[in-house]
């Protein structure tokens, strides 16, 4: 839709300006529109049914005021038959307004994770996990509460009221609205009772916040607290704390009596009402001992509505500001996308040449803001094995992280075979580089499944061999289920070595172009080592592999080491050059072996 | 409801004597409360009760019989009588749920003080939150289980045993009568209750599973990304979605036949009463009055027969809860305190390791007969590689741990026989990584320790040499370090702990120096702020510093947990051995390699 409509639609629709963000939802409304109309429809016929109710019981009475013998049981029947056909449509009405909530936050919830996997490396590192994860539950349950019984319980009480209005006009004009006065008080006084709920319970929840984060604090320093001796002004802290917490606590507590004292009181008032007026203008003969019955059936029809009305304002106001939140996520648009088609470019094949030209880079958010690559201006040729060794720090993961755009460099560009990566479509770029990333992260499913990441179809064979290659498959034989067997939090934990096997075994599988290992044999030892370096140079044939790495003795036979240090590349040769040197490789490649010899230097 | 570990329990199926017992010890203190509110529960049910009765009286007495001033006079009654039980109604709320937050308050102040003592082992198996949820959450549903389980559950059988009363007082054929719509009521709650919950343990268990997705998919999004995986992973969370919608509108089922099969059924009481009550009234032995107060009590029993099996499930779930917490509680601790501790009065600073071997773990010896002397006002230096032990001493000697074999005296004493608050006061140890609190600098000097004025604490800033950094900081000493973060630099932070030792100025000083290197000119403060630090105290320094090797009166070298020479550096270095190796590794080499960096 284009931008003008939808703001000539806003400044038709009071509702665009008074929940603006709320509106935003129009579209999934729209798409269920027909289980809206349906439900409205049920909500029409459960109203008419138990409004009917009263008006049966006032004939009733009226009969029994009259005298005379029997005839009770058809007034019965009437009884039972409206109440079933009312609890029919009251199921329906039920059933439709509410599914139709959770069919719908199902679509929200669905969409916004669907946006956030479109959105870059660089939103997840300002953004902390855990809010991302209250916005897709908390949030989406705050608006969804106002699709379902915040809607089903409006129209409801606007359908009953006015129902109920022209029905007991009828009765008696007067008494109507003598009892009819504390109702809409009633739900002024809900709604402002319960803002200021909303209020007291927003500074307990805060407190509640506040405690937590004490107590955490307190926990995760245990080891400092402890050993100061400073227990007991912690326990003054605290106390003073929980305190204040139980202080705002009574303070929702008595807020929360009054509150449902006042309704209860005001519930009371209405039958007071009734039976003093009501019981005057049936001395007076006005009206009959059936209507002021009846009048007793519709005030009790009626209090829910109006209590209901109150909640649904309260309901709408979080819904609103939960709206805000998902918005805020979901108007961001992806900062690193596909290029534009007239940019676009599609090459028939894949070399696998990369150049860093002038590359500088600075993370956006978090960090201190210092440039981490300062620089950078290299050629890996295709097909070769390059390594790169650097403190932690000197931007050697960054520098590799820039190729499959995880980052875009801040300046300067990244050309595979000659063409600046950012004019290749993500998907073809990406198949073209495998990963092997520093945490070897893997997901808590199958081992199959892990593997299959990067080759969906891969059939067993295949996976076998990868897992050969890797040197996993003696850990595999002694797995119960082999491939299926779980990994991860519901399943088998693995050891930080086989972690980084299967991990590799997965970008083995891959089998692209370009094979990118970030420091992804830290944790197996050097035998493994040694058979894994054995492997990767069986897979070489014409791949460009880029390995970052800590140990001299997974770099050594690369055909060039670059040194990079405080984002720029110090030294670059080859293993023998770089010793020879004398420079920063040499001096790690002096500490390394020092470091052997006292490993085995053996205990007295 | 509290977030649940996937090892614990969402229910416990029944309810235990003893916890209950337990949970009910907890009012102890507060009895007079307790009882307060049960009485005032009691009062205001009665109190309720008759409203009907004034509904019947006015019909009868004064509607049928056209008394507008006897009508009058019973508007008043029932006037006072809807302040009175608002009033009541008020106190008994008050009381009820003040009573709970009591409750909490001292279960909070009891498990913090508990926790306080655990040592170092029990943060090793049971990570901060855990631990957290215990005094948060489980907290939180005990106070449920007393407000809305105990109390409630009492008030509404006596509402219900009020009403009934009521009803068979006035006429217990016409009470029995609408006593038939009770079992298929029955019967519908405990159907709708069982398969509601039984959604909702679903719906927990899908929820778990769509954050436990998020979670992973959120952490390893680059993976997502790179492998192109973003459809299937779409394809994956909608399944888990998906789920999560059915388990929700089977919910959705049971209440929307739940709530339609109750009014119906109260509109059944109603017909059942009029149709009966209507009869009896046309033949004279039931008045038209009692007839109206039949159908408001009938109306008024359903609400606590649909609360009860709710308050039933409250009950159930917050036995998992208390259990999790007297677990707590039980937990014994296991650095046990002397039973008469204790307290040298002068404190010369001296440590002897006694034939000291110790493990974290039975068969994986870390420290294996060690015995070495630090003299008052020694200043000594550990060395070793990495796994060597160094900083095991650092926690054997503040009793984080106890050692497993031989002895550790200060003084002479035994430190298992010292008051243990006493021995931590008089020994500091800075840890490698500085643990900041959150709040300035100043507070995580001093701590909360009224001791540290801060006038000390500012002193020991200005000894450390850390005033013109600190002060360089947005708000200058009173800048909140945590909540951004990086605002210092690692070897700024070292000062900070630093300072944080100067300022409770022990007697016993035990420094692990941080391993990772500092630009020069921070080197150089730290170098200088040692200095300032062990002048007059016993020092005892895990040093990865050349300055300090070349500082300290005297070198223990370790290695595999033994004690494998020791001597000055001099000496040590002409003894070649392991000595020499470490030395060029860990000092003479990082030397090199800073002198190299650029500043």
């Amino acid at each position: 839709m284009s931008r003008s409509r939808s703001s000539l639609w806003r400044r038709r629709n009071p509702l665009a300006s008074f929940i603006p963000n709320l509106y935003e939802l129009r579209p999934y409304l729209v798409a269920h529109a027909r289980a809206y109309r349906i439900g409205y429809l049920c909500i029409l016929a459960t109203n008419g049914f138990s409004l009917a109710l009263p008006w049966v019981m006032r004939s009733a009475v009226n009969h029994l005021e009259r005298g005379g013998t029997g005839g009770m049981l058809r007034y019965v029947l009437w009884m039972i038959g409206l109440a079933a056909a009312s609890g029919i449509f009251l199921y329906l009405m039920r059933k439709i307004l509410i599914g139709v909530s959770r069919l719908i936050e199902y679509r929200l919830r669905g969409d916004f994770i669907d946006h956030l996997q479109t959105l870059s490396l660089s939103f997840f590192q300002r953004q902390k996990t855990g809010d991302l994860m209250a916005r897709a539950s908390n949030d989406l349950n705050a608006i969804r509460d106002v699709l379902g019984p915040g809607i089903m319980y409006g129209m409801n009480t606007v359908t009953a009221v006015l129902a109920s209005l022209v029905l007991m006009l009828r009765l008696d004009p007067l008494l109507t609205l003598c009892t009819l006065i504390p109702l809409p008080i009633t739900t002024f006084l809900i709604r402002n009772f319960s803002m200021e709920m909303h209020r007291r319970s927003r500074a307990v929840q805060d407190q509640y916040g506040a405690l937590s984060s004490t107590l955490q604090e307190d926990l995760s320093g245990i080891r400092v607290i402890q050993s100061y001796a400073q227990e007991p002004y912690e326990e003054t802290h605290f106390d003073g704390q929980s305190r204040e917490y139980m202080r705002l606590g009574m303070r929702l507590i008595r807020y929360r009596a009054l509150f449902f004292g006042t309704m209860g009181g005001m519930v009371g008032l209405l039958m007071l009402t009734l039976l003093w007026l009501g019981g005057v203008r049936v001395i007076h003969g006005a009206i009959g001992l059936g209507t002021f019955v009846a009048f007793i059936g519709y005030l009790g029809i009626l209090t829910w509505p109006f209590i209901a009305l109150g909640w649904v304002l309260g309901m709408v106001q979080r819904g609103e500001a939960a709206m805000a939140r998902i918005l805020e996520v979901s108007r961001i648009s992806p900062d690193i996308t596909d290029p534009a088609p007239a940019d676009a470019i599609d090459p028939p094949a894949i070399r696998g040449e990369i150049r860093f030209a002038g590359v500088r880079f600075r993370h956006e958010a978090g960090g201190d803001g210092r440039e981490v690559l300062r620089g950078i201006d290299e050629t890996i040729a295709a097909g070769s094995t390059v390594a790169i060794v650097g403190k932690t720090g000197s931007g050697k993961s960054s520098l590799v992280s820039l190729i499959p755009r995880l980052h875009d460099p801040t300046a300067g560009a990244i050309l595979l075979d000659g063409i600046d990566v950012r004019r290749l479509s993500l998907a073809r770029l990406r198949s073209a580089v495998a990963v092997v990333p520093q945490e070897s992260f893997l997901f808590s499913d199958t081992i199959r499944a892990n593997l299959r990441f990067g080759k969906p179809d891969a059939p067993d064979e295949e996976l076998t061999r990868a897992l050969d290659l890797a040197r996993f498959l003696r850990d595999l034989e002694g797995f119960p289920n082999g491939l299926d067997t779980l990994i991860g939090e519901r399943g088998l934990t693995l050891s930080g070595g086989q972690r980084q096997r299967v991990a590799l075994a997965r970008a083995f599988l891959a089998d692209s172009r370009i094979l990118i290992l970030d420091d992804a044999f830290s944790s197996v030892d050097k035998i493994t080592e040694s058979e894994l370096l054995g492997s990767l140079r069986a897979l070489q044939h014409g791949r460009t592999t880029i390995l970052i790495a800590h140990r001299i003795s997974t770099v050594r036979e690369a055909d060039r080491i670059l040194v990079l240090q405080n984002g720029v590349v110090a030294e670059s040769g080859t293993h023998a050059e770089l010793i020879a040197k004398g420079g920063i490789y040499a001096g790690m490649e002096r500490r390394q072996r020092i470091t052997e010899e006292i490993e085995h230097a053996p205990a007295p | 409801m509290p977030p649940l570990h996937e090892d614990e329990p969402l229910y416990r199926t029944t309810i235990d004597r003893r916890l209950v017992t337990r949970l009910l010890a907890l009012t102890a203190p507060h009895r007079r409360i307790l009882i307060g509110s049960v009485l005032l529960l009691i009062a205001v049910s009665l109190a309720e009760l008759a409203f009907p009765l004034l509904m019947k009286t006015g019909i009868d007495r004064y509607i049928r019989n056209h008394d507008v001033r006897g009508l009058a006079g019973l508007s008043g009654i029932y006037f006072a009588l809807l302040i009175v039980v608002f009033v009541l109604r008020y106190l008994q709320t008050v009381l009820t749920q003040g009573l709970g937050q009591k409750i909490m308050y001292d279960l909070r102040a009891r498990l913090f003080g508990h926790v306080q003592t655990l040592s170092a082992p029990y943060f090793e198996r049971n990570p901060v939150g855990r631990v957290m949820t215990r005094l948060t959450g489980d907290v939180e549903v005990l106070n449920e289980l007393f407000t809305s389980g105990f109390v409630s559950i009492f008030g509404d059988v006596v509402i219900l045993i009020g009403i009934v009363t009521m009803m068979l007082v006035l006429d217990w054929r016409l009470a029995l009568a609408s006593f038939l719509v009770l079992p298929p009521l029955i019967w519908a709650t405990l159907g709708f209750r069982s398969r509601v919950r039984e959604a909702y343990t679903t719906i927990r268990i899908k929820v778990a599973a769509m954050n436990a997705f998020l979670q992973e998919h959120l952490t390893g999004i680059s993976l997502v990304q790179l492998f192109r995986r973003e459809g299937a992973s779409s394809r994956q969370f909608d399944r888990l979605n998906s789920d999560h919608r059915d388990a929700f509108l089977r919910s959705v089922q049971a209440y929307a036949v739940y709530f339609p099969v109750v009014e119906f059924l109260e509109s059944a009481a109603v017909a059942l009463i009029l149709g009966y009550g209507g009869t009896r009234v046309l033949s004279k032995t039931l008045t038209l009055g009692a007839l109206v107060a039949f159908i408001q009590y009938s109306e008024r029993f359903f609400r606590p027969i649909r609360d009860l099996s709710e308050r039933f499930n409250v009950l159930q779930g917050a036995m998992a809860s208390s259990e999790r917490i007297f677990e707590l509680l039980d937990t014994p601790v296991e650095v046990p305190l002397p039973a008469v501790p204790a307290v040298p009065d002068r404190l010369q600073g001296e440590i002897v390791l006694d034939h000291v071997s110790f493990a974290y773990k039975e068969d994986e010896p870390v420290l294996h007969d060690v015995s070495f002397r630090v003299a008052p006002g020694e200043a000594v230096a550990i060395v070793g590689h990495t796994g060597a032990g160094k900083t095991t001493i650092a926690s054997l000697l503040v009793r984080f741990y106890d050692v497993r074999a031989g002895a550790i005296r200060v003084d002479g004493v035994d430190i298992r026989g010292w008051d243990l608050a006493v021995l931590r006061r008089r020994i500091a140890v800075v840890p490698q990584d500085v643990f900041l609190f959150s709040g300035s600098a100043i507070r995580n000097i001093g701590l909360r320790d009224p001791q540290t004025t801060p006038a000390r604490v500012e002193q020991a800033i200005t000894a450390v040499e850390a005033r013109d950094f600190l002060e360089r900081l947005p708000q200058g000493l009173e800048t909140e370090l945590r909540e951004r973060g990086n605002l210092l630099s690692v070897g700024q932070k070292q000062l900070l702990s630093f300072a944080r030792a100067l300022a409770h100025d022990p007697a016993i000083l035990i420094l692990d120096e941080a391993t990772s290197s500092v630009d020069s000119q921070t080197e150089i403060r730290i170098r200088e702020a040692l200095r300032v630090l062990i002048r007059g105290r016993t020092s005892l320094v895990i040093a990865h510093r050349l300055s300090t090797i070349r500082h300290v009166d005297r070198i223990i070298v370790l290695h595999k947990g033994r004690l494998v020479d020791e001597g000055t550096h001099e000496e040590l270095l002409a003894r070649g051995g392991i000595y020499a190796k470490l030395y060029q590794l860990e000092f003479k080499l990082q030397e090199e390699e800073e002198e190299r960096t650029p500043a």
